[in-house]
Formats: structure tokens, sequence, C-alpha cells
């Protein structure tokens, strides 16, 4: 419909009492073809001195044009196809993530109304439009099929970070509906007859405006609906059956899509990869990080597929045998094992057994849910006819309100009391009634292998003491100032030791101390400080975590997470999030931060056991932000007992180890304080940071 | 129009009278009572109730059991009364004789242990006076609360409970057995002592003496080895009766040890069509003036029983229309049992507007009305359903229908994408014909989130299993089970155990938040509130099933309730479709399938169903039956005889247009626009995803558009009200509409062409026929009148039609004739 205008993300209003920050609503178009240009626009909050934009990929480019929030892309050719990440940066910093996506399709871009079946826009081969759905209204479309013409639709949506829940028909020429998808965007149409065929698009809800924009591509290449097994073994080259539409060489695969209609096999060989890629496509789901893999897309004469994601299997895949519905049908397998199932047919139940002796213990995971899967596995672990365990979705959210990490895979501790035949039931809880069989699984059954997984997040700036918001943002650093990122760990096998953090890849005059997650626990700030004076910069930056398990050396880089669209009150919405493809630190050297608290000295602060240590602090003000900072301190175990102090100009603070019990060991710590003010003449609520300081407590010497 | 009904009733009658006398003289006498060749009666003060049954020539049987002369030899054996009702008065064996009209018929009688009275068994005795007396009805003390601290069991249900109140609560002052008749119980009951309830009593009465010599006994409450209940049998099962007449019936109680109790003076009856039949104490059924079929429901207890009678009007039924199908060779066949001359097939303009009105929810259009009517082919009409059929409109219709039985309800803003998601689902579902078995199967078994899954959201509005058992039940097996949950329903066989062991199918219903759906591993199991026992899953009248802790309990009652085998599925549907097109159900109402309530042409019921279930549950094929029958296609117009019919299809009965119908055909006719918020302009209100749009459009709500808050199909209001005529006739917003700018009204002013011609089509747009000349003549005069404006002076010719137009538009849709389907 209407081409997405300047109409503005209206929910920035909401936590417009926190220091202005880019943030960035929409990209229009949101992507397109592998070597070519593309103009396009934007849309956001504080983004009005925009110069620049800044991609996952070094291949895309892109120069601003004299209109406002207007830029000519360049895609490189050798760019591959694939989802990106895009944001926007001024001098003032850098946005939040948007996707942009590299395809291989001819595009165009709404030009014109097209809410009537009479100006319906013409989508002439293969081809992809970019489009934005109104409020309460239609897109319409036309294209031509000869008989028996098989085209695969799809209307990318959420995919690219848009509002959008599309609901796509197929017309006949008499505008009756043909064939109609609602639920992913994608049909799968065979023409009845030779003609031209309408295409309906609307908003499930009929909700509509610039945030709800979309890709709609019609082709006849090739579509993978799933890969079995969905995982190999790093570094080796591996067989695969891909199962879809269009693929050159296959045959009948004697298997049907959710749709009905049949699927074609294909068995390829692929180059699993010995180490993960996230920079392009990839799972995005908040709870995947612990998946660990890339993402594969079939290159066939005739195009590009979409993307399936492959898992890193710790071994050897088995394959799921059927008839093993009954416990007597059980597969047998042999420990340590992973097992590529499906949750096919409806009501599906997958029995496996294995051999334990007295003592052994394994760990059982299901992968399926974290793969972007509608799926809720169960595990049931049997002797005989004796249940010994039962496993539903874990419901730890690790992230919070704001980046919940809950997701339906199940994960037990199996420890054989005896030696025996036992069995392991693999159940999809939702599928009793669902035929698809792209719900697969992974069935990893492993040694006890403790390791973590990371996830950085910008921490979310307070407006007021229980501010329940959340909103899109990105690691921006004023002058001064000092900035937070929450690093969340995402344990494996009972994992409990303590993780290192760790930053690579800082601008000159940007520091950070080492931070740690403490053990047992799953989260640490990460705080970083600018100079006074410091250059305009935006580039990748690492957050690695370090770990020993036993004697293993573990090493882990923490994956992006964003906040996707501004939600005013988590308890009545939940938060819209996902993992991003890069995490990017940009210097405003254009402002300075309102107030800094920094130590008067840079050093390692050392205190014995039940001493008393004064840090001597310096509050510098820059604009109007006159309240008394009421100080906290944080980043230590046992700090919480410390006392809030008020700090003015100077102050020192005393942290007395005979109320304050923190263990002996090196610890960063730092004071946070919530205070008023003005920036810029309007009034603002920020969270003060502290630049981090490194304490040492003794232990006492006997 | 008065001396016209007159003139019919009088005509209605004289053919009576003549087809009884043609049943000719009366050829014999039989003599029922408990089905043995010998009646015993065992016991002092054994009564039985008897039928006399005569057989006339022309093989017709008559009640004479009021009419009949009863002598018993000897004569101090028994005692006979004028009703048929024989009482022992000593040991022996007697003879008795009956006659009538010459005719005579003997019965053996043997009375044994006479001299005593046989033990008083509480609960079989004791409790049915209660029940009888309305004691214990809902209103008075069998209400949850008791009434005035005295609480019985509703209906009886529950003797045990009733003997500790009525003997062991409050010190036993209830009861008094040294002087029974001071009981309080007794002086209550005759209204001697102030008594809320007035007079239940009388103190002559035999249930009197039964409690005065149960008091006076010592308050027996019966042995545990005493026998209970088995099933009550009621005698004759179904009779074809004239008009007018009248028919004894026996209630025969059977118990576990294989002996009989009369139990007719103890039983409630309640006929169904209260207009076509009334009944006493006694048992005694009398028909009323209007032919049919009337069923008396027979209580005694917690069981339930029939009787079914047919009264024929006995009119000749000649020049049948030849069956399409079998729908109506069943329908026909009833109409030629009954008497009752089918009304003549409607014309084509009536037929195109009637079967639009119900498969698409929708007027034809101009086009339409013009292509059928202007077509030759012999199957058109075929043809013409096939492509309702495949319309948008038919899903959009129907899925507005289950959309509502669904309870697909808009509670808060944010069930907005889940309500959409679910009534597109049910849309598709429809539009793709998906078999009826599957689509049920994917709501009662739904999992996963509702995004993934829309019939998840079924399961958001009906939160508990008891809900869930109690929506199952009325949705897809077309009963009401509710009254189950607290105690005995009274009117069915289902108990407070087949209810809970129902409820035991949800019992592993996982949820996480609103949204998600799971089955929960482990044994389904529910517990009996009453009891507080376990009970596993039961389905109705099934034997129990074995469900493994892995397996969702809702598909084992998904299967059964899609199986071949159950008897209600496929019926409840046919019922439910039915009614969708005739407005009336073969068991009315078409959601309260029981026992007691029978199919007015249960041939009809059975066939349809066998054919929907042999089809593989298809919905459309059921509807292209349906609509394809001579039947469905008979003109709502009656005859000289079918004025009254309401049971046997023998017209179309008119029925008022769905509120979303109306608003949509009214739009039609004027040329209107309806807008609901959010939705693209120009959707239909056929079309509209949930309830929430009835709050903003006072049209839906005032003509009864349902907040889909039940199961029940009538929670969608068909009546008319005056708050309906004052709406289309003087509101706003029809006012506004008949005058805006856009309007019909003023499209057609505007129209070049000569106003008969604009004339006719508006008729054939409303009606889907063309005027008749004086309703042309009387409209185009009527637009062609010079008009004042409000000034006095002369309006322009354009205006001056134009207000014509609005007029006519106006009246037209105010007509009988537009708001009704014919």
């Amino acid at each position: 419909m209407a081409i997405p205008c300047a109409l503005f993300f209206i929910a920035a209003n909401l936590v417009s009492a926190q220091l202005p920050s880019l943030t960035l609503a929409t990209v229009f178009p949101a992507g397109g073809r592998s070597g070519t240009e593309v103009e396009l626009a934007v849309t956001g909050g504080s983004i009005e001195e925009i110069d620049q934009l800044y991609f996952s990929h070094p291949g895309i480019t892109a120069k601003k044009k004299p209109e406002p929030n207007a830029f000519t892309v360049t895609i490189g050719g050798e760019v591959p196809v694939g989802t990106y990440d895009v944001r926007v940066a001024s001098k003032f910093g850098v946005s939040n993530p948007r996707v942009f996506v590299v395809g291989d399709l001819p595009e165009s871009v709404e030009s014109k109304p097209n809410d009537k079946p009479e100006t319906a826009a013409e989508l002439s081969g293969d081809s992809l439009f970019n489009g934005v759905v109104a409020a309460a209204a239609f897109d319409f479309f036309k294209f031509n099929a000869k008989k028996g013409e098989r085209l695969s639709v799809e209307c990318m949506a959420a995919g690219i970070d848009s509002r959008l829940s599309p609901v796509l028909a197929i017309l006949d020429p008499a505008g009756r509906e043909l064939d109609a998808s609602r639920l992913n965007g994608l049909l799968d149409f065979i023409a009845p007859a030779d003609g031209i065929y309408g295409l309906r698009l609307n908003d499930l809800t009929f909700a509509g405006g610039p945030e709800y924009g979309y890709r709609l591509a019609i082709r006849s290449g090739p579509r993978v609906e799933f890969v079995f097994p969905s995982a190999g073994v790093r570094g080796t080259k591996s067989r695969f059956t891909l199962f879809g539409t269009h693929l050159p060489g296959s045959s009948q695969a004697n298997i049907s899509a959710a749709g009905g209609r049949a699927l074609e096999k294909l068995e390829v060989e692929i180059d699993v990869p010995s180490a993960g890629e996230t920079r392009v496509d990839g799972l995005c789901g908040a709870g995947s990080v612990m998946a660990e893999g890339f993402s594969f897309r079939f290159k066939g004469a005739n195009g590009v597929a979409n993307p399936q994601f492959i898992g890193f299997a710790e071994g050897p895949v088995a394959l799921e045998q059927e008839p093993n519905n009954r416990p007597e049908q059980a597969q047998k397998l042999d420990l340590p094992c992973e097992v590529a199932g499906q949750f096919y047919p409806a009501a599906d139940s997958d029995c496996f057994s294995f051999e334990a002796k007295k003592g052994d213990v394994y760990w059982v995971e299901i992968f399926s849910a974290r793969l972007g899967l509608p799926t809720s596995p169960f595990l049931l672990i049997q002797r005989e006819k004796a249940d010994i365990q039962e496993a539903y979705g874990s419901d730890a959210n690790l992230g919070g309100p704001r980046f919940n990490t809950v997701n339906g895979d199940p994960v037990l501790r199996f420890e054989s009391k005896e030696d025996g035949l036992y069995r392991v039931t693999v159940r999809d809880l939702f599928g009793n009634a669902r035929n698809d069989p792209r719900n697969g699984y992974r069935l990893v059954i492993r040694k006890e292998k403790p390791d973590f997984q990371l996830a950085a997040l910008v921490e979310f700036p307070p407006s007021k003491p229980d501010d329940r918001g959340a909103a899109p943002r990105a690691l921006i650093l004023r002058g001064g100032g000092t900035s937070a990122v929450r690093v969340i760990a995402f344990r494996q096998d009972n994992f409990g030791g303590e993780i290192d953090l760790n930053v690579e890849g800082l601008p000159p005059g940007v520091t950070s101390l080492p931070s740690k997650i403490p053990a047992g626990k799953t989260e640490a700030l990460l705080l970083l400080t600018a100079a006074e004076s410091v250059q305009r910069s935006i580039g990748a930056m690492r957050i690695i975590g370090k770990a020993k398990a036993g004697s293993i050396d573990l090493a882990h880089d923490a994956r992006g997470g964003t906040v996707t669209w501004n939600i005013a009150d988590y308890n009545n919405d939940p938060v819209p999030v996902r993992l991003t493809r890069d995490f990017p630190l940009a210097v405003n050297a254009a402002e300075t931060a309102p107030v800094s608290v920094d130590p008067l000295e840079v050093k390692q602060w050392e205190i014995a056991v039940g001493g008393k240590l004064e840090i001597p602090l310096k509050i510098t003000r820059r604009d109007e932000f006159k309240e008394v900072l009421k100080l906290k301190a944080y980043g230590a175990p046992g700090i919480e007992a410390f006392k809030e102090f008020d700090a003015d100009a100077a102050a020192t603070a005393t942290i007395d180890l005979a109320a304050v019990k923190i263990p002996p060991g090196t610890h960063t710590i730092y004071f946070s304080a919530l205070t008023k003010g003005k920036f810029k003449g309007k009034d603002v609520t920020l969270t003060v940071y502290s630049a981090p300081i490194e304490i040492v407590v003794k232990a006492e010497t006997k | 129009m008065k001396k016209r009904i007159v003139t019919f009733f009088t005509l209605a009658a004289s053919l009576v009278s003549a087809a009884s006398g043609a049943d000719g003289k009366l050829t014999g006498l039989r003599i029922d009572a408990t089905g043995t060749t010998e009646l015993a009666l065992k016991g002092k003060g054994a009564r039985q109730q008897i039928i006399v049954t005569g057989k006339l020539e022309s093989g017709a049987e008559r009640d004479f059991t009021h009419k009949a002369h009863y002598e018993a030899a000897p004569n101090d054996v028994v005692s006979v009364d004028g009703d048929g009702v024989v009482s022992a008065i000593s040991d022996g064996a007697a003879m008795l004789t009956v006659t009538a009209d010459g005719v005579a018929s003997t019965l053996p009688i043997k009375v044994e242990g006479s001299g005593s009275f046989p033990p008083i068994n509480f609960a079989n005795q004791i409790v049915p006076i209660f029940t009888k007396a309305g004691c214990n009805a809902g209103g008075c003390h069998g209400k949850l609360s008791g009434q005035n601290g005295f609480k019985l069991s509703l209906l009886g249900f529950e003797p045990a409970e009733d003997y500790e109140h009525l003997v062991k609560e409050a010190r036993g002052r209830r009861v008094f057995p040294a002087a029974p008749e001071n009981s309080l119980l007794l002086l209550k009951g005759v209204a001697t002592a102030p008594h809320g309830g007035g007079k239940r009593l009388e103190p002559d009465s035999d249930d009197y003496r039964l409690l005065v010599r149960w008091i006076g006994q010592g308050l027996s409450y019966g042995k545990p080895t005493d026998p209970k209940l088995e099933r009550i049998e009621v005698i004759p099962k179904q009779r074809t009766m004239t008009l007018g007449s009248d028919q004894q019936l026996i209630v025969l109680a059977r118990y576990t040890d294989g002996s009989v109790q009369d139990v007719t003076r103890s039983a409630l009856y309640e006929p169904n069509e209260k207009s076509m039949a009334k009944t006493d104490e006694v048992g005694r059924v009398t028909l009323f003036d209007q032919p049919g079929d009337v069923a008396v429901m027979v209580r005694y207890q917690t069981e339930v029983g029939t009787f079914h009678a047919t009264v024929p009007l006995g009119a000749p039924v000649e020049n049948l229309p030849a069956p399409r199908n079998y729908i109506d060779e069943l329908v026909f066949a009833k109409l030629t049992a009954m008497g009752m001359p089918p009304s003549a097939a409607c014309d084509d303009a009536t037929f195109i507007r009637r079967v639009s009105l119900d498969i698409a929810g929708r007027l034809p259009s101009l086009e339409e009305t013009r292509r059928f009517a202007a077509d030759t082919a012999p199957d058109k009409s075929d043809k013409l359903i096939d492509s309702l059929l495949e319309s948008g409109d038919y899903a959009d219709f129907f899925a507005t229908k289950w959309s509502s039985l669904l309870r697909n309800k808009r509670t808060k803003p944010a069930d907005a994408r889940g309500n959409f998601a679910f009534r597109e689902w049910i849309r598709d579902s429809l539009r793709n014909n998906k078999p009826y078995d599957q689509f049920m199967r994917e709501i009662v078994a739904a999992s996963g989130a509702i995004a993934e899954n829309p019939p998840v959201a079924w399961y958001r509005q009906v939160k508990e299993p008891q809900q869930q058992l109690e929506d199952t039940a009325q949705l897809f097996l077309g009963m009401r089970l509710q009254c189950a949950q607290c105690h005995h329903h009274p009117f069915e066989k289902w108990s407070q155990n087949d209810y809970y062991s129902f409820a035991a199918f949800f019992s592993q219903v996982g949820r996480k938040g609103e949204e998600t759906i799971f089955h929960r591993r482990g044994m389904a199991v529910a517990q009996n509130k009453k009891t507080k026992q376990p009970v596993k899953p039961v389905a109705l009248g099934a034997a129990p099933v074995e469900i493994a802790p892995d397996d969702d309990p809702r598909l084992a009652l998904a299967d059964w309730i899609g199986g071949k085998e159950n008897p209600f599925f496929a019926r409840s549907l046919a019922n439910r479709y039915w009614k969708h097109f005739f407005n009336r159900g073969i068991v009315e109402p078409e959601d309260d399938m029981r026992e007691t309530n029978p199919p007015s042409n249960p041939e009809l019921l059975d066939a349809l169903a066998r054919h929907f279930s042999e089809s593989g549950f298809d919905l459309k094929a059921l509807i292209r039956s349906i609509a394809q029958s001579r039947t469905y296609r008979l003109s709502a117009l009656p005859n000289e005889f079918n004025k009254s019919d309401r049971q046997n299809f023998s017209r179309y009965y008119p029925k008022r247009l769905p509120a979303e119908v109306l608003l949509d055909g009214v739009n039609q006719v004027i040329n209107g626009r309806s807008s609901f918020a959010g939705l693209p302009p120009g959707t239909h209100a056929i079309a509209l995803p949930d309830n929430s749009f009835n709050a903003s459009s006072y049209f839906l709500t005032v003509f009864g558009r349902p907040d889909s808050s039940s199961a029940c199909e009538c929670e969608r209001t068909q009546e008319a009200s005056l708050a309906q005529s004052l709406h289309l006739l003087n509101s706003k917003e029809i006012q506004q509409a008949l005058s805006a700018d856009t309007g019909r009204a003023a499209l057609l002013a505007a129209d070049v062409r000569p106003d008969e011609e604009k004339l006719r089509d508006l008729h054939l747009l409303a009606y889907s026929r063309e005027p008749e000349a004086r309703e042309l003549a009387i409209a185009k005069s009527h637009v062609e009148k010079p008009r004042n404006g409000p000034d006095g002076k002369p309006l322009p010719e354009l205006q001056s039609k134009r207000q014509g137009y609005e007029d006519i538009l106006w009246a037209i849709i105010n007509t009988k004739e537009f708001l009704f389907n014919h």
C-alpha cells in the first residue's frame, strides 16, 4: 500500500524520558538482489542526522542520499544470498539492527497502490516484490501460470523484523479463493489451468502501516522443506537428504508436506564447517544460543533455495528407523550417540533402547523447538515397565522478561542405578493430530560434557525505578561515559564454574575491565568506559567467555541479542527478541555523558578480609544533572550488603568487609544510581554507571 | 383472516371424523397389564393399572380403558374401578371380564399375601412420593440449599441423603412414629401446618396412607439386599391416535430381582409438544386437535421412558412430487402416513433466494437471479447449489455459525490474533470441505500454540474439563449433560458417574499460559464430585477403554466420537444442519437429543445420519442432498391442511434472516456500507471474525447476533421484536444509509432508465422476483409524484424522485417478504 513515509515509531515516546538513542524501526526495501544497487529508506527514532548504514557483511555498502533517511545500497556480487543485519549510524551512535536480505531474484518495489483487485501489482516470472501492508486493507497481485506449473509463494515478514502476520490467498480469474495460507506466509501452488491468477495478501488481524513490510517472492526455483538428518559432524563431508520441490535430479519422496502435496527428495553431500557461522542466516530464537551449527542453502541451476539449519553433532548421527512407536519396537542405540528423527506422522512416538552400567551418567537432550520448529518435545526414560525419569521443556528463563530464553526443549541428567537395558521415548506434545514431516528433532545422549554459551544484550536503561518497558537498543558510548552489556550464560550439563568475560576489538579511548559470571550464576554486567575525548567510531567487538571445566579450557564468543519492538510493560505483552548477526560498539564523540563517576585512581584496590576499603570517587557533571547520586555497589558476591551512599561532587566509597562479605579473590565492581536531569534542555532519567573498579580481596593470613 | 382459520379447523375436524368412521366397528379387545398371561398381585394394597385396547375393522387400535365395563368374578378377590385399576382384596383367583360395544375379553388374576403389607423400601416407595408431589423439585426442597432448612436431593436421586435429612436431621422432629399423622412431614404435606409449598398430599390418598404406614412401621430404610430399580417400561410404547382421543399408559418398574411393580400413579408425565397433548397424574394422555407427533416423557426415580403418539390428519395425500432422493422418500412417506398433503413446489425466484440465503448467507445478485430465471437447463438448480457451496460465502456463513458455537469470543484485546486465526481455520475447514470427523478431532484433541494451531483457541474459552466435556457433548453429540455434573440427569439415563467418566478424557490437558495446550503424560482419571471416587475415562454408553499414560485420552475420545458405531455423532450434525435449512430440527431443540425427546421422523434422521457417515462425513454432500430434495423446494405457503404443521416438513417454514445476513442484505439493497473498526471497508457482516463487533453495531445486537458465550445454538435469537422493527423503520443508521449520496435511492434517481425498469430491478434485488403489476403501478406513481420541499415549494424532479426511491427502499426492507427467508 502506501510507501513507508516518515511516519514514525510511535512507541519511541514511551521511553522518551531516557537519553536519546538511535532506533531503527523500518528499512524499505528490506533487501535486494545480489550484485545490484538498491534505493533504501529508513524510519526510526533520533535518526535525524544519520549518515551511514552498518551491515553485518562488509560486501554490502551504502551511500547517504541528499534526501533525509535515504541511502543507495550497493550489494557486492560476491555477497552470498542470505539474511544479514543492517543498522543506521550517525555521529550520535548506532541503532538496533533490522534484517536486510540478499536474494537472487529480480526485485521490484511497491510504487503505487495495489489495494484493489483492479490495481493488482503484476509479478512477472520468478520475482520478488517489496511492499507494505496498510491497516484494514489488502494488497493484490496477479501472475501468469501454465497448467500444472508448481510455484512457491513466500511472503517474508517475521524473518525481516516485520510486524506483519501474512495471510495469502490465490484467486482464480473470477476472484474465488483457490488456496490460502494463514500461518507462515508460504503457499505451494499448482496451477489448475493456464491463466492469470490473483494473489491477495493481508495481515491476519488487518493491522498495517510502515512496520508491516514484506518481501513477497514467487518462484519456480528450488525450495527445501527440511533436511535429514539435521545435524552433521564438524569438519566432515557428509550426506544429507533434502526434501522439497524443484530440486534438480530429485526423486519422489513418498512423503507429503503439511499441505498434502507430494515432496521430492535429493541426496546431497555437504561440507560441514568446523566452526559455527552466525553472520548469515542462522537461528534467531533467544533460546537457540545453545544450538551450534550452520546454515545451508541448496544451490541448483535453477536458483538458490531457502536456508536450512544444520546442527553440529558430537559424533556420527544415527537415523530414526520406523516402526519404533511401541516399546517392543525400540531402536537399539550405542551410547553416547546422536539420533535424527521426526515427529511424524501424527501422534508419533519414538522408542529407543540402550544398555547402561550402574553408575553411568548421561545427559539426554532434545533439539527441536530451539531449531525454530513449533514443537514441544517430551522425554521419558524407562526400565522395563517402570518410569525412571521424564522431562518437559525447561521453564528456566535466563534472560529475564526482556530476553526470554524459555524454549520447549527438554534435557535431563540420567544416572543408571543398575546394569541393564533402558528405554528412551521421544514425543511431541503438540503433535497428536499433526502430520508435518518438517517437525524433526535431534536426540543427543552424551557423556557429561560441561560447557556454556553466551549471549550479550545491551542493558536496558530504565527511566523509572520499576520500569517494565523494553526497547531496541544498540551499544553506544558517549565521551566520559560508561555503558553496560548484560552477558547471560547458558550452562550445559550442570557446568557451574566461573566464566571470565573479556572484551576484544575496542576502539582507542574505550576501556573495559575483565568481568566474570560467578560460579553457579547465569549473568553479569560488563562495563565499557570511554575517555572524555574520543573519536567517532563504529565497529565489531568481541565478548569472549573463558572457563575451566576440570582440566578442559572452554572459550566461547557471546552471541548478540536484541529486543525487536518496543514494549511498554512486559507483564502485559511478551517482549519480541532475536539473536543478532553482529554486535557492534559505536562511540559518540559528538556528545559527552551527562554524569561520570570514576575512581580517582585507576589501579587494583587491595583489601584484606574483614578490612575496610576506601575508594575516593570523582563525580563529573556535564549537563544539568544536579541530583545527589544515591550510589549502590554491584559486581561481586555479597556486595548486596553494601549500603547505598550519597555522592555529590566528590565522595568516598567505603567498603567494610566486616559487613559486606566479599569472598577472597579479584572482583570487578562498580557503582550505579538512577538520576534525573536535563539533557539538551529535556528532562531525562538515566542510570549512571561508574567506571569498573578492580578490587582484590586477600584472605586472612594466620 | 380469522374467518378463514375457523373454516380450516372445521374442515380438519370433519375430515378427522370421516377418517375414524372409516376404521369401522370394534372387532376385538386386548388387555395389557404386566405382559404375563395371568396378572399376579402380591401383598396387601397391591394394585395394577390395566389398559384395554380395541381393534377396529380397519386394523387400527384405540384405547378403551376408560370406556370399557369391568367385572371380576368372584367379586371378593379383586376390585376394578372404571379407570382400569385392579386392587387386591383377598387371596385367591379371579377372572376379569372386560366388555365394550358388545365385545369382551378376559384376564385371569391371582392374589397372594393380601393379609399383610409387604415391607416398605424407602428408596423404592417413599422417595417417589416426594418426586410426584414436587417436594424435591429444583424450586423447592430439591435445590442445593434446600428450602426453609429442609433439604431433599433433587428429584430423589440420592435416597440415602434424603433418609438422613428426613429421619435424623433436626432431632427427628420431621417424623413421629408414635403418632404418624402428627409427623411434621405429613402435617406440612397436607397443609394442616403452615407450609410455603401449600398442600402437596391428599389425606385420603394412597401416598398419604403409605407414608403413615412407613412412619408407623418404624421408618425402615430397607435392606441392602432389597432389589434396586433397573429400568422402567412404558406400555404402550407408541400408538397412532386420532385427534381429540386419549390413551391410558401403564408404567412398570422392573427391579434387579426380576420383580415388577406398577408405578403408573407414581411416575411423572410431560408431553414435549404442549400444544398437542396434555397428561394427567395417573398416566392418561389426552390429545388436542392438532395432528403431528407427540412424545410423552415418563420419569420415575432415575429412569426415563417415552410414549410416542402419532396423530394423523387423515387427509388424502395425492400428487406428491417424484422423490429426488432418500430425503423425499422418507418425508413423503411420513406425510402419507400422516394424511398431510405437502404444499406445492416453490417457483424459481423463491428457490434461488431461499437457497442463496440458506447456503451462502446472502441474497442472490441481480445477475444471478436473471441468469437463473433465463436458464432452461434441467439441472440448473443443482448447478446453482454447487456454485453456492464452492463460494467463499458458504464458508463465511457456516464459519459464522461454528465460530459462535466454538466460542470464538474476544474477552480482551490480546485475544484478537487467536480469534482471527481460529475463525479463518474454521472457514478454511469448511471451504475445503474437511471431513466433519476430522474437524471435530482437530478441535477436541487440539494441541500446540494458537498461533500454530488455531483450534487450540477453543481451549482458551473452554477452560475446565467439565466445560470441555459439556461443550463436546452438546456440539458433537447433540446432548446436554450439564445437569449430570451435580445430580443424575433428570431427563436422561446419564448419571454423575457417566459425567465424570466422560470428563476424565480431558483430565490430562496441560496448559502453558492461555495460548498453549498439550497432553500431560499420566493416567487419565477424574474425580466424581459426589462420591469422591476416581473414575476412568468412559464414553457415553460405551465400554471403558484402557488408555496408556503416554496416550492423549482426547485422541481416544475423538476416535469414539467420530467412530462409525457412535450413535450420536452423525445424527446430531444431520439434525443440526437440517434445522439450519428447515428452521426446525427433526429433534427439537437440535442440540438436546435424548431418549425422551424423540425425533419427529426417526427414519429420516437415521437415513441422514447414515448417508452422512457413509459419505465420510462430507458436509457439502449433506447440504447438497438437503438442498436438492423436493422437500426443501416445497413452498412456504400452506395448503388447506398443513398450516399448523411444524414437524413433518410438509412445507418450508419461513425464518427471519439472521442478524448478519439481514445487515448484508439491507446494505445490498440500499447500497449501504457498514464499517467495522479495523477491517477493510466493505467487509460483510457474515465475514466478521468474532463477537467483538457486536458492541459497536446496534443492528447486529438487536437482531440477535450471538456473543459466542455458549455451545448452544439457542444463543442466536431468531425472534422478532419491537426494537428490531423500530430500528428498521426509523433509526438514524437506516435513515442515513437510505438518504446517502452513494445510496441506492440517489443512484436510481440519477439513473436515466425508465422508472419502471429500475423498479423491476429493485424487486429482483430484494425479492428475486418481478414486481406484480399492482406493486409496480403503486411504486411508480409514488416515485413520480411531485413533492414539495420543507419550504413548501415544489422540489426539482431529481430530488423529488430521490425521495420517492428512498420511500420505496424503506418500504421494501420493512416487508416480511424481505425480512424472511421463505
